[in-house]
């Protein structure tokens, strides 16, 4: 006995418990769809002339973005969009899913710019792992890798940078931040103001689950990648996803609920908080909250 | 009543076992059976994802981690 689709006859390929509905393949794709472009259009705007850097590592978030971004965007003649690649250096992963990213661009007919640690930072991942370290891995890649990404956007011009960061990404971040107790960085998650010097980041797809990104890469049949970085037992982020996993399985619909409870929250605690000064780093003159930005800091050239 | 299944699991690498269900056993009590996180895979029967509140109907699954860390 097969399962038939909530909005026609055919047979389903997804269970969304959190919405009680079956959907076949074609209503899948449309329902993820739907979500991204509503996202869109309350989050993040979409001006005439915008050009918008797609972040893309060749695993299934980033991939899905671009695909999603380009099948709605790619046919409007004032609308460029570039996708910017990061080889951490690391071993093993990183050359093999930038492989994948440049399938998925070429597919696309996408511009597509590869940056890397070495030649920005003079130091790959595994060289920095390698030492001796005060912070977990996931922190030095992840600030060098924000400052490549937002550095490559400003080359270009690019008046957003979109990062295929979804629901689970989202929900973990703002459990993550309530149990440290940090709001500072609990308000910064917020849908961002433009600042001179930062491009203005996207979530397109901070409303779908991962499985169903996954499911939607699958498919769409996309050039992409489902092995886990070496470096990422580290994080205690996992944690995080295993225990808010145990409570969406037992009680579905909770990533939203975090999601939804902290949409309401952001606003009221922004006043609360104003927003961090703005300044350069007196290091390498890049936009940030601090003397010395973090970059900087991590790689010793204070 | 039991029957068996085949399973192959890839997570970045794959593995293979079989595992014995009920009768009327739906993926999610397979998934359970194998103590597998229903929110971090999906499952495939001839290549497709399937529902998994549906009553497993083949002998062969694939079982595809796409939740990884990172």
């Amino acid at each position: 006995m097969t399962i038939k689709c909530k909005k026609c006859n055919h047979e389903a390929i997804v269970f969304q418990k959190y919405s009680g509905m079956h959907l076949c393949k074609r209503h899948f794709v449309e329902d993820v769809e739907r979500k991204i472009k509503l996202t869109i259009r309350k989050e993040y705007s979409i001006q005439k002339n915008d050009v918008i850097a797609v972040a893309v590592s060749g695993g299934k978030d980033s991939s899905v973005a671009l695909y999603v971004i380009h099948k709605i965007l790619g046919n409007r003649p004032d609308i460029k969009i570039v996708a910017i690649s990061v080889d951490e250096g690391i071993d093993g992963y990183r050359p093999e899913s930038i492989e994948l990213a440049k399938n998925l661009t070429e597919m696309l007919g996408v511009q597509h710019i590869i940056k890397s640690f070495k030649e920005v930072h003079g130091v790959t991942m595994d060289e920095l792992a390698a030492m001796d370290r005060e912070k977990g891995a996931c922190s030095y890649c992840g600030v060098l890798r924000k400052n490549i990404l937002n550095k490559a956007a400003l080359e270009i011009g690019a008046t957003k940078l979109v990062t295929g960061h979804n629901l689970d990404d989202e929900a973990q971040t703002i459990l993550l931040n309530h149990f440290r107790g940090d709001m500072e960085r609990m308000v910064r998650l917020a849908p961002p103001a433009a600042v001179e010097g930062l491009v203005l980041r996207a979530k397109p797809l901070k409303n779908i689950p991962e499985k169903e990104v996954a499911l939607y890469a699958l498919v769409n049949s996309l050039p992409v990648d489902f092995s886990e970085c070496p470096y990422a037992g580290e994080a205690i982020r996992g944690e995080i996803r295993e225990l808010l996993n145990d409570f969406e399985a037992k009680h579905p619909g909770t990533k939203y609920s975090l999601l939804r409870g902290f949409d309401k929250l952001v606003g009221a605690l922004a006043k609360e908080m104003p927003p961090a000064k703005i300044e350069k780093c007196r290091v390498c003159g890049e936009t940030c909250t601090e003397d010395i930005c973090q970059a900087c800091k991590l790689l010793g050239r204070a | 009543m039991s029957r068996k299944v085949h399973i192959t699991i890839q997570a970045g690498k794959i593995s293979e076992q079989t595992v014995e269900i009920a009768k009327d056993a739906t993926y999610e009590d397979l998934l359970n059976t194998l103590n597998i996180n229903q929110e971090t895979v999906l499952v495939l029967n001839g290549g497709n994802a399937v529902p998994l509140d549906g009553a497993v109907n083949s002998d062969k699954l694939t079982i595809l981690k796409v939740v990884t860390g990172g």
